[in-house]
C-alpha cells in the first residue's frame, strides 16, 4: 500500500526513517506534505527518497494509509482541508495526542458515510526501530482508547525523561572524572542494557535491582540517595502530569472554538494557495466551532 | 559482533559462581564467542542459585578454585572485593605464565593484586575491568585497564570477549571507580526508574504488565537513539517536547524535584563508596570475620589448600602492604 503523512515534522521524519530502515515499505510509496518547506526535517525526508509536496490534498490522493502527523491544534484545519478528498480506501491514522477518534470521525462524517479512523500513540525511538506504539480502532481496540492518554504520559513522553536522565548521569560521570563522550556513552549503554534485561526477563524490576546491589556495596549507597530525594515519586509525577495535560488538550479541542490565532497567517496562506483549497473549506471565519460538537462530552 | 571468526580458542575460568559469573557465561555462550566446554566456574558454596544456571549452560562447575585455575588460560576473579585476598592466597601457587588474571572486583587495584601474585611469579599478567549485569543480554558496558606485565594482545583478547557481550573500551585505571558509579551501578538506577514509571502508568489506568513493558521499551528506545545519534541529549529531549504539550509539563515537574541532581548524587555516591572499599582493602588488615567459617572450611577441604596458604591467622595483613599507598583522590 501507499503511505502518506500529513505533516513533515519530527514524527513523520522518525516514522519514515524507521519504516525504510525496516524495509516494511518502499520509499517511493511514501508521500509527506507540509505547507512549510523550511522545516529541518523536510530535507531529511527528501534525502530518504520519499515524495515531498506542499499539498496535503496531493498526499491524500497518493495514499491508502494516511498518517495525521501534525500537532493536535492543527488537526481540525487539516481535516477540513482533506475531508472532500477522502475515499473509501483511506485508513486515517491520527498520532495527535489527546485527539479522540470520535472527534475525527465526526468531522469526516460530513464528507463520507463510514470514515476508517484509528488513533495511535507512538514515540520518537521508532527512528531507530525501538518505538513503543499503542493504537485503538474504536470498534475493537489493541488498547482501550481510554488508556491512550496514560500511554502518552508513559511511553509517549518517556524518551524525554530518559534523555534528561542521561544528561544528568553523564554530568555525574564527568564530575567524578570521566571525559564527557565516554560518560554519555556509558550512561546510555547502561540504560539500554538494563531496559533490555527487563524486557527479556520474567523477573520484577525490584528483583533485578536487588541482584545488582551487593551488600554494603557501591550501588546500594547510590540507591539510598535516589530514594532520599524522592526519585520514584518524581517519575510518577511526570507520567501523571503528561497524562493530565494530554486530557486537558483533548478537552480544549473538544469544547472550545478553535481560534484562527492558533495558526500562522503565512501558513494559512500557503495552504490556501494549494490547488483545490478554498477559504470556506478551511473555516478561517472567526469563531467557527470546527468540531461541530454539539453533542461533545469530555471522556 | 560477528560470530564467524571471533571465537576465542582459550579456556576461560571464573573464580566465583555468583551473579557476575552467571551473567558473563550466559552472555558469552549466547554470543558464541567461546564454547561452553571451555568454561569452568568454581565456588566452595554449591547452594548459590546461580550454580544451577551455570551447570545448565554446560559450564563445568567445581568446588575447587585450584581446579579452575589449572583448567583455564583467562581467569576471571568474579568474587566480592573482600574475598579477593583469600582467593589470591589460595590460587597464587597455581598461577602459570600463560594465565591472564582479570579482576572484576569493584575498588580492587591492579597494584594490590600484582603485589600479592608477585610472591609467586615474577610477572603476573593482570587486567582490571568494570562491567555490568546487562552482559547477560549482550548489552553490557565494560571498561578495562591493563597491568604492567599484561601485553597489548592480552587487552585485545579481553576486548574480544567483553566486546561480544556489549560495549568495551580501555581506560586509565584512575577512571574505573567513576565508571563503577555510572555504568556499574547504572542498571539499578534504571530498574528503579522503570518500577516508578510503571507505578505512574498504573496510577493513570494502565494494567501493570503493559506499563512495565512500555516503560522499559521507552527507555531502551531512547538510549538507542542517543547511542546512534551525534546529537546532544538535550537536543533529543527538545525534539520530544512540543510547545505547550504533555511532555514539557512532565519535564517541569521533574526539574522542580531536582531529578537531575539526584542522578548526579547517585553516580557520586557509588563512586565514593567504591573508593572507600578500595581504601579499606588497601589499608586494613583483613579480618577473618569477613568470611564465613563454613566457607573457609570448605576451601580448606579442597586438595592443595592449607591454612597457611589461605592466611587465616587473625590480624594478618593479607596484602603485605608495607609500602601501603595513600587513598587515591
Amino acid at each position: 500500500m501507499s503511505v502518506g503523512f500529513i505533516g513533515a515534522g519530527q514524527l513523520a521524519h522518525a516514522l519514515v526513517k524507521g519504516f525504510t530502515a525496516a524495509g516494511v515499505i518502499a520509499a517511493n510509496r511514501i508521500t509527506a506534505s507540509s505547507p512549510d518547506t523550511d522545516l529541518p526535517t523536510v530535507s531529511g525526508l527528501r534525502k530518504m527518497g520519499i515524495n515531498f509536496t506542499t499539498s496535503n490534498k496531493e498526499a491524500a490522493h497518493k495514499s491508502d494509509v494516511l498518517f495525521l502527523a501534525v500537532k493536535p491544534h492543527i488537526i481540525p484545519f487539516v481535516l477540513d482541508e482533506i475531508g472532500p478528498d477522502i475515499e473509501d480506501r483511506h485508513l486515517i491514522v491520527s498520532c495527535a495526542a489527546g485527539v479522540t477518534i470520535s472527534s475525527i470521525e465526526k468531522k469526516l462524517l460530513q464528507y463520507r458515510a463510514a470514515p476508517k479512523v484509528m488513533r495511535c500513540m507512538t514515540n520518537t525511538p521508532v527512528v531507530v526501530r525501538e518505538g513503543a506504539t499503542v493504537y485503538a480502532t474504536g470498534s475493537h481496540a489493541e488498547v482501550e482508547e481510554d488508556l491512550i492518554d496514560a500511554v502518552t504520559g508513559l511511553s509517549g513522553s518517556g524518551p524525554a525523561y530518559a534523555f534528561t536522565a542521561l544528561d544528568a548521569l553523564a554530568d555525574g560521570g564527568v564530575k567524578m572524572g570521566l571525559p564527557r563522550r565516554l560518560a554519555v556513552r556509558l550512561g546510555a549503554q547502561a540504560l539500554l542494557g538494563a531496559a533490555k534485561m527487563l524486557l527479556d526477563s520474567e523477573q520484577h524490576p525490584g528483583q533485578l535491582k536487588d541482584n545488582v546491589c551487593s551488600p554494603g556495596g557501591a550501588t546500594i549507597h547510590a540507591l539510598h540517595f535516589l530514594e532520599s530525594g524522592g526519585f520514584r515519586s518524581l517519575l510518577i509525577n511526570a507520567v501523571e502530569a503528561s497524562c493530565i495535560r494530554t486530557r486537558e488538550l483533548q478537552f480544549l479541542a473538544d469544547q472550545e472554538k478553535i481560534s484562527p490565532a492558533a495558526i500562522k497567517k503565512t501558513t494559512l496562506d500557503k495552504v490556501l494557495q494549494q490547488p483545490g483549497v478554498s477559504s470556506t473549506s478551511v473555516a478561517t471565519k472567526s469563531r467557527v466551532n470546527l468540531f461541530n460538537n454539539r453533542t461533545g462530552v469530555k471522556k
